[in-house]
């Protein structure tokens, strides 16, 4: 709304002066544009209506004669100069009405949504939360409202969501994805996939809108994985003691038994214990193998570089590729990471020696920011990714057992692969930087 | 590439609908015809016993009809004719040019046309003012936009 100038006044006034002495028409459509000019300047209802009523107090004191036929006559004009604000007024309110329909329809999705949906200010305050908020959260929406989504969040997660929210107040990003554990008012602790994107006013960000996915079943479905996992290389370590320690003792004592019992024979037979032992000893060596592919002492007892470094030698070697293994990590990472690890490559180079037919590849381990990322790159013949997991054959599901690897750990495994240009494999395990290696057995 | 599109604010259109023989053809080349056709248009309503109020917003419609003729098609013509439906007497306002045609009319009755339109004013203005709203634009051909007002 702005005052509306003296020119706009005169020539109202004049306009009015012209239409009571018999402007007719002409005069209205005067009106009827000066009311379309005062819309455009931004003039108010208001505004126009002490625009008339200045230029009605100036005839007025002119006028002698009819004082009611004028102010009719005026009235007129008036009316006239007002139609075009009738005309948007009707705008607005047809507009309101989309508004309210459109409003019922978010009103409806968010209320039914199964996950949370929720908005905060700048500061992470709610503003509003739907009926799964609630629910979940197990505060009531006038609860929620006037808390921090931060006092709500599990006190290790408080880094995480702090980041978020400055990364999106600085501008850096406008949208992020992130996992946190909230505390509900019960005490319980809820993991969630939280998706935020910012909320703009006028073109400046004015709060954030979130939607959060309750991931408790996900997050049991991993943990179990990993247990399974667990007890799978328990087992295959019970397994490969009892072969090498045990049944190597054991082979152990026959060879002794047998050099005595050499000792006792004439020369012929000797030879042919020679033999023998020979067999022997390509048992124990066999045995020594399988205890190495069940569960490597070495990836215990060493850690993970020197274990993949072992297992490159003798892979490269069982079968002419040329394998190189690059550690750039020093101190041992959890168990359960070693061990994904290792499994990863060894699965792996198990598709690269069946498919790829490569004559060089480069197993490559380093850290990355907060995570631990293991490259297996080949120069081998490549294959239609899409296709291959599609499939689910052996190589799909050796990718499929390193995702779900990965997976278990928060962790992703990406595949690049172009028929004829040999192939990538890039595994991302989420790994904070640890001075020590408490968590390894 | 004809564009057709009816907007009926007062619900289905009651069948036959009987237009007056007499019809008013105004041409539109300028601002005093933009007058002339106002006028004609408020006598019409006010000799069919419509309302000051009525009457004004049926003068502002044609106003905004006739200013498009002029400003983008520079000649046409308002036709108007007095109406009835068997339960109600009515005005029918018909704009008719041979100008360039309207690119977008859905965008254009929608209020989001030209420098009048973020107002809401042209033919979304139109649109709103009246009971029917009828209009058929072919590019480079011209527009005829038909509205009818019923007498309350």
């Amino acid at each position: 709304m702005s005052d509306p100038s003296s020119e706009f006044v005169d020539a109202y006034g004049a306009a009015l002066n012209d239409y009571l002495a018999g402007g007719g028409e002409a005069a209205l459509q005067r009106a009827y544009e000066l009311g379309r000019s005062a819309l455009a300047q931004g003039l108010g209802v208001l505004e126009l209506a002490a625009v008339h009523h200045i230029a009605l107090g100036q005839v007025a004191m002119a006028a002698n004669g009819n004082m009611a036929q004028m102010i009719a006559t005026a009235s007129q004009f008036e009316a006239e100069a007002l139609s075009p604000f009738e005309m948007t007024h009707r705008g607005y309110r047809e507009a309101n009405a989309a508004l309210e329909i459109s409003e019922k329809r978010y009103r409806l999705l968010f209320e039914n949504a199964n996950d949370i949906v929720f908005t905060t200010d700048l500061d992470g305050v709610f503003t509003s939360i739907n009926r799964a908020g609630e629910e979940l959260t197990g505060y009531r929406r006038d609860e929620a409202a006037g808390i921090n989504f931060v006092s709500i969040v599990a006190p290790d997660f408080f880094g995480v969501v702090r980041e978020m929210l400055r990364l999106k107040r600085a501008g850096e990003v406008d949208r992020t994805q992130y996992e946190v554990e909230i505390i509900a008012r019960d005490g319980r602790r809820i993991p969630l996939e939280v998706h935020t994107s910012l909320l703009y006013h006028d073109e400046q960000p004015a709060g954030v809108h979130g939607i959060a996915r309750d991931i408790t079943e996900r997050k049991q479905a991993e943990q179990a994985l990993i247990k399974l996992n667990e007890r799978l290389e328990d087992e295959a370590r019970r397994i490969a003691h009892a072969l090498h320690d045990e049944a190597g003792q054991l082979l152990s004592s026959v060879h002794l038994a047998l050099e005595e019992f050499a000792r006792e024979l004439p020369s012929p037979g000797r030879v042919r214990l020679a033999a023998v032992k020979e067999l022997l000893d390509q048992v124990e060596e066999e045995l020594r193998r399988l205890s190495h592919e069940l569960r490597p002492t070495v990836l215990d007892d060493l850690g993970l570089v020197p274990a993949l470094e072992f297992l490159a030698g003798r892979v490269g070697k069982r079968n002419g590729v040329a394998i190189a293994v690059q550690g750039e990590i020093d101190e041992r990472l959890p168990a359960p990471v070693e061990t994904a690890l290792y499994r990863s490559v060894q699965e792996a180079l198990t598709n690269v020696v069946r498919h790829a037919q490569a004559a060089h590849v480069q197993v490559t381990l380093r850290r990355v920011d907060r995570t631990v990322q293991c490259t297996i790159q080949d120069d081998g013949v490549g294959f239609d990714t899409r296709a291959v997991q599609a499939r689910r054959g052996d190589r799909g599901l050796g990718l499929i057992g390193i995702r779900e690897r990965a997976g278990a750990l928060g962790g992703t495994l990406m595949i690049r692969s172009v028929p004829g240009q040999g192939t990538t494999i890039l595994i991302e395990i989420p790994q904070e930087q640890s001075a020590t290696s408490d968590s390894h057995r | 590439m004809s564009q057709r599109v009816t907007v009926n604010n007062t619900g289905p259109m009651t069948d036959g609908v009987r237009l007056d023989r007499a019809q008013i053809t105004v041409p539109i080349t300028s601002d005093l015809d933009i007058v002339a056709a106002r006028q004609r248009g408020r006598l019409l309503a006010v000799e069919l016993g419509y309302t000051a109020t009525q009457a004004t917003l049926i003068a502002t419609a044609i106003s905004e009809l006739a200013r498009n003729i002029v400003l983008y098609a520079t000649r046409g013509e308002i036709l108007l004719t007095g109406a009835n439906d068997g339960a109600r007497v009515g005005i029918v306002v018909t704009a008719r040019d041979q100008g360039p045609g309207i690119k977008d009319v859905p965008y254009a009755i929608a209020g989001g046309h030209s420098t009048s339109g973020g107002l809401g004013l042209g033919l979304a203005g139109v649109r709103r003012l009246m009971d029917v709203f009828e209009i058929t634009s072919l590019l480079g051909q011209g527009t005829t936009v038909t509205v009818t007002s019923w007498k309350r």
